[in-house]
C-alpha cells in the first residue's frame, strides 16, 4: 500500500498543478470582482446619510411604520438631500440627518415629488458635503452590475445588496428596474454601478398606484422580495434639482381628458370627455378628437399616449397633434397639477318614468324642479324634451349624458314639444341641487297608485308583503328582496338597506318602507351582513355583488338606485356608492362620517352619484361627519344633509318626517 | 483494498486546496466539501406553520451537530441525515435559549463524517458587499441522500440583530451578518453561511422581523462570536430561558430627571418636555421646556412611550446623556438622576 501511495502522490501533484493556472484565472476574476464591488461601495458611501425621523403616524392605512432610520442620498454640496417618499409617509414632527463626519443636524423637508415618490431634503452645514457623479441614462443597459446602498442598520457602515439592471425605462419612462433586494433598508439609498457612479435613487414603486392619495407613498413597497425593485434616475434628478430647490412640489402632469374605454395598448388614444377649464380644454381639445402626436412622436395608442405624459411635471408644455374629422390640428398644451373639480350641470328636469321610449317623441318632463333653469326658462310638466342644443334625447340616459358634456353657467338651447308644438327654450345651466323638494314641488306619481289598487283586484289577494330570500354563492348569508307589484311599463328604482342582520329588525324597516316602495315604484333590499349583526368593511364585496344581482333582477335603473344604513354601514354605503358611481344614483348614511382612511374619488363626469347625510343631534359624530359633508362638498358632490331628532337605537326609531324627507329625496334621484 | 486506497488518496487534494490564499481553488469543489458538512434534522413539528425539520452543521469528530435551539428539538426521535443519506437518532447535548442554538450529538460508532474543525478555527474578514454561500435544507426540499439547497448572495451588513418574533422582541441583541440572501425560509434555521471558499462564516437564525425596516430578515450569527456558547454548549450546559435576562435593578423613570413630557395621547407623541423641574438634574443639566428629545445615549427616541421605555433600560444611579432638537440645532447634555437628589436635599436644607 506504501508503494502504490508513493507512485499516487506524484501524480496527483501534477495533476493540482496542471489544473491550477485555469483556476488561478476564476479565482483572480472572482477576487477582482469583488474589490471592484468595494471600490464602488466606498466611492459613493460617504454620500449615503441615514435618515432618522421623529414623531408622526403609527401606521399609515393598514401598514405598520417600522420605527428604523432610513437612507437618503447627498445631491448638492451645500446640503440638499434627496430620499424616497416612503421614509415620510408618516408625516414627521422633526427629521434628523447624520452627515459624513457623523454629525446629527436637522432638516427640512423642502418638497416633495409625487410623480416619483421622492422627497427634497435641506441641511445647513458649513462642510462641502460630496455629491456622486450620475451614471449617464444613455450608458444604462439591461445586465450592467447594480450595487443598492442603504444606511439603515448601522450608521457608520452603508448596508449592500446586488444584482442587475433588470429594466429601463419602467414605470411609463419614469424609472430603472433592479434585482437587488429592495426594501425599507436602502429606500432613498443609491443604485451604483461597478465604477462607482450612481444609477438612480431606490424608490417603492406599484404598476396600479395613480390617483390614490396617502397610500401612493406606501405603494409596492410590499414587493420587497420579489426580485424586483426601482430607482429613478439621478441624472433626472439632477435636471430637475434647480426647480424643485425653489420649494414647489414637483406634481403629475394632467391634461384633463377622459378617453375610450377598453385595452389601452389597443385602443386609440380618442376622447371622450374634455374636462372643464383644464390643459385640454385650453389647447382647444374636444370629445371625438384622437391624439395622433406629442412632441413629434407619433402616438397610435392610450398606453404609447401614457409613456409621453407620465414622467412629465406640471407646468411643462407639450407640442401635441390632434386629428378633428380630417383636419389635423397643432396644439401647444401645458399640463396641470390639479384639475379643477368636475360640478355637476343641473337643467332641472324630474323626467317620466315611462319605460318605451316614443321614437322621435323625446322624453317626458314629469315635473319641474323649482326655480330651476328650466322652471326659468319657462318649461312646464307635461312638456316633452325633443333636443339639447343640436343633439336628440331619446332617453334619461342620453339627456344626462349631452347635460355633463357642458358646465354650469353654459348656456344651452332646448327644443321642447307642447301640445304637438315645438318650441325653443333657451336655459342656463346651474349646478345640481343639494335642496330635499317639498312635498307639494314633487309631483304625486300618477302610475304607482292606480297600480295598487289594480294589484289588490285583479292580482294574488295576499295582503302581507313578502320578503323573499336573496342569496350568494360562496357567501354565507342571506338578504331578503321585497318587491311590490311593478307598473310594467314604468322604469323601476332600487333601495338597497344595509339591515341589522336580525329577522325582527328586517320585518320592521320593511314596514317602514313599504309604502314608499310601491308608490315609487321600487324594490327593497335589506341586505345582512358576514358576521351577525356587524358590518365590517369586508362585506364591500358582497354588497357589490348583491347589488348587482338584485339590480339585474328587477332591471333597476341605475339612476334610481340608492344604498343606504346607519353607522358602520352607512359608511360603507357611502363607500361603495362613491366608488361604484356608475351603479348608484345616492347613498344614504345615517350617523355615519366616511370610513376613516377613505380617500373621496374625484367626480366622474359620465356618472353622477348624489349624497344624503342624515345626523341625530345627539350624535357624538356629529363634528366628524360635518367635516365630511363639508369635504365632500369641496370637490362639489352633491350632499343633502337632514338633521333628525335625538335618537338611541337607529331603524327602528326612523321618524316619520325624517323617512318620509328620505323618500322624497330618493324620488328625485334622476332629476337632471 | 483499492476502495480504502481511494479514500485516502485525494487527502493531498485537500491540503493543496486549503493552503491557497484567497479565492484560490476550484470553488465548485470546495462547494461539495461544504455541503457534506451540512446535515438534515427531523424532529417534532409538523402542524400549521410549524415545519419538523431544520438544518444542522456537524462540528466535530464525534458527531456533534451545531444548530438552532427551537421546537424541532422537542423530541425523543430526533433524526439527523447526512448527505450521503446515513441516519442517527441525535441527543440534545446543550442549548443557549439567548443565541438560540442547539448542540446535539450523533451515535457515530466509530463512522467517519465531514466537519467543521472549531478548535482551529480562524476568525474570517468579512465586508459588506462579500459574496457568500448559505447551505439549509429550505423548505424541506432535501431528503435522504440529497444535498443541502446552495444559495448565493452577498452580506448586506454586520449590524446588531434588531428583531422580533410577532409581538416579542428577540433576546440576543449582538451582531449578526444581515444577508441578501433568501435564507429566511423554514427549515433554513441552523444551516451555514460560508464563503467562497466554503469556510465557514457564521449559522442561519431562526425567521424574524427586522424591526429596524419592518420587514422580514435574512441572516446569520458570526461564528467568532458563538465561539464560547459553542463551548459551554459543548460541556452539556442547558440554561434555562429566564436565566438571561439582565434585569434593571433600579429603573430610571423621566420623573427622577425632572422631566415631564407633554401628555402621551397619540400612539406616537412626540418627545417635548412639557416642563422642567426646578433644581433637578434635568434643569441643572440645561434641558428646557419645548425642547425635542430625539436620543438617549445612541439610542434614537421617536415617542414620548418610546423615550420612557428607553429610560426603563437603564439605572437609575446611571449617567445619561440626552441629545435634543432645540430651534433645528441639535444639543447634548449628561444627567445623572442623583444630582437632583443632593440639591433637592440642599435646598431642603436651607429653607428649614
Amino acid at each position: 500500500m506504501r508503494h502504490v501511495c508513493l507512485i499516487v502522490m506524484p501524480s496527483l501533484v501534477f495533476a493540482c498543478l496542471s489544473a491550477l493556472p485555469t483556476q488561478a484565472a476564476t479565482a483572480d476574476l472572482a477576487y477582482l470582482e469583488q474589490q471592484s464591488v468595494r471600490a464602488a461601495i466606498d466611492a459613493v458611501s460617504d454620500s449615503v446619510v441615514q435618515i432618522r425621523t421623529v414623531g408622526g403616524l403609527e401606521r399609515v392605512e393598514k401598514t405598520l411604520i417600522a420605527k428604523g432610520p432610513t437612507t437618503g442620498l447627498i445631491v448638492s454640496s451645500d446640503g440638499y438631500i434627496v430620499s424616497s417618499a416612503f421614509n415620510f409617509a408618516q408625516q414627521p414632527t422633526s427629521i434628523l440627518v447624520r452627515l459624513p463626519d457623523a454629525s446629527q443636524v436637522a432638516a427640512k423637508l423642502i418638497a416633495r415629488d409625487t410623480n416619483r415618490m421622492l422627497v427634497l431634503l435641506k441641511v445647513e452645514t458649513d462642510v462641502q458635503l460630496p455629491v456622486p457623479a450620475a451614471v449617464p441614462q444613455d450608458q444604462i443597459q439591461v445586465g450592467n452590475w447594480a450595487i443598492a446602498l442603504g444606511r439603515t442598520f448601522q450608521a457608520d457602515r452603508v448596508g449592500v445588496s446586488t444584482g442587475i439592471i433588470s429594466g429601463t425605462n419602467r414605470m411609463y419612462g419614469r424609472v430603472l428596474q433592479t434585482d437587488a433586494s429592495i426594501s425599507v433598508a436602502n429606500y432613498g439609498g443609491p443604485l451604483v454601478d461597478l465604477r462607482g457612479m450612481v444609477y438612480g435613487i431606490l424608490v417603492p414603486m406599484a404598476p396600479q398606484s395613480g390617483g390614490k392619495a396617502s397610500s401612493d407613498e406606501l405603494a409596492g413597497a410590499e414587493f420587497y422580495d420579489s426580485g424586483i425593485g426601482f430607482a429613478v434616475p439621478l441624472e433626472h434628478v439632477f435636471a430637475m434639482l434647480p426647480r424643485w430647490q425653489q420649494g414647489e412640489d414637483l406634481l403629475s402632469g394632467k391634461l384633463g381628458i377622459a378617453m375610450v374605454d377598453g385595452n389601452p395598448h389597443l385602443q386609440p388614444p380618442k376622447i371622450t370627455y374634455v374636462w372643464p377649464s383644464s390643459p385640454a380644454a385650453l389647447a382647444g381639445w374636444q370629445a371625438d378628437d384622437v391624439i395622433t402626436s406629442i412632441n413629434h412622436v407619433e402616438i397610435t395608442t392610450q398606453s404609447q399616449l401614457r409613456f409621453q405624459v407620465t414622467p412629465r411635471y406640471a407646468g411643462e408644455s407639450l407640442l401635441a397633434t390632434v386629428q378633428r374629422g380630417d383636419q389635423s390640428l397643432e396644439t401647444q398644451i401645458t399640463l396641470a397639477g390639479e384639475l379643477a373639480p368636475y360640478e355637476l350641470p343641473f337643467l332641472g328636469i324630474l323626467p317620466g318614468r315611462t319605460k318605451k321610449s316614443e321614437s322621435g317623441k323625446g322624453i317626458l318632463v314629469r315635473s319641474v324642479w323649482p326655480e330651476s333653469p328650466a322652471a326659468l326658462a319657462g318649461l312646464q310638466a307635461e312638456d316633452r324634451l325633443l333636443k339639447i342644443e343640436q343633439t336628440p334625447i331619446g332617453s334619461i340616459k342620453a339627456a344626462i349624458r349631452t347635460i355633463s358634456q357642458r358646465q354650469p353657467a353654459e348656456s344651452v338651447q332646448l327644443t321642447v314639444l307642447r301640445q304637438q308644438n315645438e318650441i325653443s327654450l333657451s336655459a342656463e345651466l346651474a349646478t345640481l341641487p343639494e335642496e330635499i323638494l317639498s312635498a307639494s314641488a314633487l309631483p304625486v306619481s300618477n302610475v304607482a297608485i292606480p297600480n295598487e289598487e289594480k294589484r289588490s283586484k285583479h292580482e294574488s289577494p295576499q295582503a302581507q308583503p313578502v320578503l323573499q330570500p336573496l342569496k350568494l354563492p360562496t357567501f354565507s348569508q342571506e338578504s331578503h328582496i321585497y318587491a311590490p307589484a311593478f307598473d310594467k311599463t314604468q322604469r323601476i328604482g332600487l333601495l338597497v338597506w344595509l339591515g341589522k342582520g336580525q329577522a325582527s329588525k328586517d320585518s320592521l324597516l320593511l314596514s317602514v318602507w313599504q309604502e314608499a316602495c310601491q308608490r315609487l315604484q321600487m324594490a327593497l333590499v335589506i341586505a345582512r351582513p358576514q358576521e351577525d349583526e356587524r358590518w365590517t368593511t369586508e362585506d364591500l364585496k358582497y354588497l357589490d355583488r348583491l347589488v348587482s344581482k338584485a339590480s339585474k333582477q328587477i332591471a333597476a335603473d341605475p339612476n334610481r338606485v340608492a344604498i343606504a344604513g346607519a353607522g358602520k354601514a352607512g359608511q360603507l354605503a357611502l363607500a361603495l356608492a362613491l366608488s361604484k358611481p356608475n351603479v348608484f344614483g345616492g347613498a344614504v348614511g345615517i350617523d355615519s362620517p366616511l370610513p376613516r382612511t377613505f380617500s373621496i374619488p374625484k367626480i366622474n363626469p359620465n356618472s353622477r352619484v348624489a349624497l344624503l347625510v342624515v345626523e341625530s343631534t345627539n350624535s357624538s359624530l356629529g363634528p366628524l361627519i360635518r367635516r365630511d359633508v363639508q369635504r365632500l362638498r369641496d370637490v362639489r358632490y352633491p350632499v343633502s344633509w337632514l338633521n333628525r331628532p335625538p335618537t338611541s337605537d337607529v331603524v327602528a326609531k326612523l321618524d316619520n318626517t325624517t323617512q318620509e324627507k328620505i323618500t322624497r329625496w330618493i324620488d328625485s334621484l334622476d332629476r337632471f | 483494498m483499492s476502495r480504502r486506497l481511494c479514500q485516502w488518496a485525494w487527502l493531498p487534494l485537500l491540503f493543496f486546496s486549503a493552503a491557497c490564499p484567497v479565492f484560490a481553488g476550484d470553488w465548485k469543489t470546495s462547494l461539495r466539501e461544504a455541503q457534506a458538512k451540512v446535515v438534515k434534522i427531523y424532529g417534532a413539528g409538523g402542524l400549521r406553520q410549524l415545519e419538523a425539520y431544520q438544518t444542522g452543521i456537524l462540528i466535530s469528530s464525534q458527531g456533534h451537530v451545531l444548530t438552532a435551539w427551537s421546537y424541532v428539538l422537542d423530541t425523543e426521535d430526533l433524526t439527523v441525515v447526512s448527505n450521503d443519506g446515513r441516519r442517527w437518532q441525535a441527543e440534545l447535548v446543550g442549548s443557549d435559549p439567548l443565541l438560540d442554538l442547539a448542540v446535539l450529538q450523533l451515535p457515530l460508532d466509530g463512522e467517519e463524517v465531514s466537519f467543521y474543525d472549531l478548535q482551529n478555527y480562524e476568525k474570517q474578514q468579512v465586508f459588506e458587499g462579500q459574496r457568500v454561500l448559505a447551505l439549509a435544507n429550505v423548505f424541506g426540499i432535501a431528503t435522504g441522500d440529497e444535498e443541502v439547497s446552495v444559495m448565493q448572495g452577498v452580506v448586506t451588513a454586520l449590524a446588531p440583530l434588531d428583531a422580533r418574533r410577532g409581538a416579542y422582541r428577540s433576546r440576543y441583541r449582538g451582531k449578526v451578518y444581515v444577508l441578501d440572501v433568501s435564507v429566511n425560509n423554514p427549515g433554513a434555521a441552523g444551516g451555514a453561511l460560508v464563503d467562497w471558499n466554503g469556510r465557514l462564516l457564521g449559522v442561519l437564525g431562526k425567521e424574524l422581523r427586522s424591526r429596524t425596516t419592518g420587514t422580514w430578515l435574512n441572516y446569520a450569527l458570526p461564528m467568532a462570536g458563538i465561539q464560547s456558547a459553542i463551548k459551554n454548549m459543548l460541556s452539556g450546559d442547558v440554561r434555562s430561558k429566564q436565566t438571561n435576562a439582565s434585569a434593571v435593578e433600579a429603573p430610571l423613570k423621566a420623573e427622577d430627571l425632572g422631566l415631564v413630557m407633554i401628555p402621551d395621547v397619540l400612539e406616537r407623541t412626540p418627545s417635548y418636555i412639557d416642563s422642567v423641574r426646578r433644581n433637578s438634574s434635568a434643569d441643572l443639566a440645561g434641558l428646557r421646556v419645548n425642547d425635542l428629545v430625539v436620543f438617549v445615549g445612541d439610542a434614537p427616541i421617536n415617542s414620548c412611550r418610546n423615550l420612557f421605555e428607553e429610560l426603563l433600560q437603564h439605572e437609575r444611579d446611571e449617567e445619561i446623556t440626552i441629545s435634543v432638537l432645540r430651534e433645528a440645532a441639535l444639543l447634548e447634555f449628561t444627567l445623572h438622576a442623583d444630582d437632583s437628589e443632593v440639591v433637592e436635599k440642599a435646598t431642603a436644607n436651607t429653607a428649614q
